[in-house]
């Protein structure tokens, strides 16, 4: 019998086993995962309110339930068990390890506390175990507009006083480098967060941050960008407001405000920043002795590196079962 | 015994996983053929005695990914579709997105009755983010379909 040894049990590695249980039923599949539970991003990433998505795991029970893959966890490749015996043992390794760490913004201070990786938010948010609390503030910045930046929005703006240690997120100002119409979130996206939001939550396109600012924790964030309108009336042109922006959001940029980029100290004191994006700790591949190389998964790109990517991306799969065949 | 043809729009499986219980359910007492929409022409919905349309909802209210080439084939060959008798059935969010709740297969429904099918029982729904499985759902609704087919 030919065997398949997938390691993740996230998102990718389970939609791989349910792919290679439906082409091939007599494949052997096992799941080896380095955490106590499965699922990965299901679980401790796809935000902690977004329980219809994580609806999906029932899919997944399925695979241990009905279709045979076996799951081992609590194995650690490369710490409890080299890759190399691995590959001694199975006659193809998946790797479907994901994204483990924040990726950096490489700007000085953002090793401050005060300053958060998204991942390491949702974790928390989450409830996974040994996750530590993100130190936030009352005015908490974002970088980065995708459908992350905005489930951190959202989730800090519902969780008031929730985050053990820290003082309750009151506002939020997402900062995205790009300009509005190349927001990368989705309109239900923004639509939820301002049910929850309100003018809570204020844009700033355009807009890079430079420094993190503070000596012992964060105080504010240096960013270039379009100089913030003068006066409360301009003030509120920014601002996230129910219904009326939504649609203008995405499609309108204001000429009037594009000003020649210059370094400006933004916001006073007592910010805390989250950051966005995640770096893959080994890229996901397939790993046989007779094929090498390529790439399974990843469809569409940084828009939504979640579910709706896993899924149909399985292009290296005939190359993966013609290799255990 | 009537001939069912169960087919399904997904992006990330659930409205799949329903669409092979559903056919589990029916097989011992009928002939069912499972498939994805994205095999599926508009024209393979006549025929069968009962089509039953299972899908999901992504965005604003859209058809998920896979019910895409369809809408596309239904959209450009413009088909006749009088004499397929369609059940629909839907997946949605009611707590993430009330607004749009099961919009998807809405859609989808109009969109073959447009073309002349028959819609058979009323447009089945499960929210999954409350409480009971989709396919206890979709099975007490499927029941209720098959029994308005046989009278009509």
């Amino acid at each position: 019998m030919s065997a398949v040894a997938i390691v993740g049990s996230g998102p990718t590695g389970c939609y791989l086993a349910q792919a290679l249980k439906k082409s091939r039923p007599d494949l052997d599949v096992v799941i080896l995962e380095k955490r106590a539970v499965p699922y990965g991003l299901v679980r401790a990433g796809v935000a902690p309110d977004h329980t219809g998505t994580k609806a999906v795991t029932r899919q997944f029970d399925r695979l241990f339930e009905r279709e045979g893959v076996r799951l081992v966890t609590g194995v650690d490749v490369g710490r409890t068990v080299s890759l190399d015996a691995l590959r001694a043992l199975f006659p193809a390794v998946v790797l479907a390890v994901g994204l483990e760490a924040d990726r950096r913004l490489a700007i000085p201070g953002e090793t401050l506390p005060g300053v958060t990786g998204s991942g390491a938010f949702a974790r928390y948010a989450n409830g996974e175990d040994g996750a530590p609390a993100p130190l936030l503030g009352r005015h908490l910045v974002v970088v980065g507009a995708g459908n992350v930046a905005i489930d951190v929005a959202r989730v800090s703006l519902k969780g008031a006083g929730a985050f053990s240690g820290s003082t309750p997120v009151e506002r939020v100002t997402i900062i995205a480098r790009g300009a509005r119409e190349a927001a990368r979130f989705d309109a239900a996206m923004l639509k939820e967060l301002e049910q929850v939001a309100g003018a809570r939550c204020t844009f700033r396109f355009d807009t890079r941050p430079i420094e993190i600012i503070g000596r012992e924790r964060v105080t504010g964030v240096r960013v270039a960008g379009p100089a913030r309108p003068a006066g409360p009336a301009a003030r509120g042109r920014d601002r996230l407001r129910r219904g009326r922006d939504r649609d203008r959001l995405r499609a309108r940029r204001r000429p009037d405000r594009d000003r020649p980029a210059g370094a400006r100290r933004a916001d006073p004191p007592g910010r805390r920043v989250v950051r966005r994006g995640l770096v893959p700790a080994r890229a996901a591949r397939h790993d046989s002795g007779r094929a090498r190389g390529g790439t399974v998964g990843r469809g569409r790109g940084p828009r939504d590196a979640c579910l709706g990517t896993a899924k149909p991306g399985y292009d290296g799969l005939k190359a993966l079962i013609g290799a255990t065949a | 015994m009537s001939a069912i043809l169960i087919v399904y729009g997904t992006e990330t499986g659930n409205a799949e996983m329903l669409a092979e219980d559903l056919g589990a359910h029916l097989e011992s007492d009928h002939d069912v053929t499972v498939r994805n929409l994205s095999d599926t022409a508009p024209g393979d919905l006549v025929g069968p005695d009962l089509v039953v349309l299972v899908a999901s909802s992504y965005g604003e209210g859209d058809p998920p990914a896979s019910a895409k080439p369809f809408i596309a084939k239904l959209e450009r060959d413009a088909p006749d579709l009088s004499g397929a008798r369609v059940a629909v059935f839907g997946l949605g969010d009611k707590a993430g997105y009330p607004e749009t709740f099961g919009q998807g297969s809405e859609k989808l429904g109009h969109m073959v009755k447009a073309r002349g099918a028959t819609l058979i029982g009323g447009h089945g729904l499960h929210d999954v983010s409350g409480p009971g499985l989709a396919e206890e759902t979709a099975i007490a609704w499927i029941g209720g379909v098959i029994a308005a087919l046989e009278t009509a």
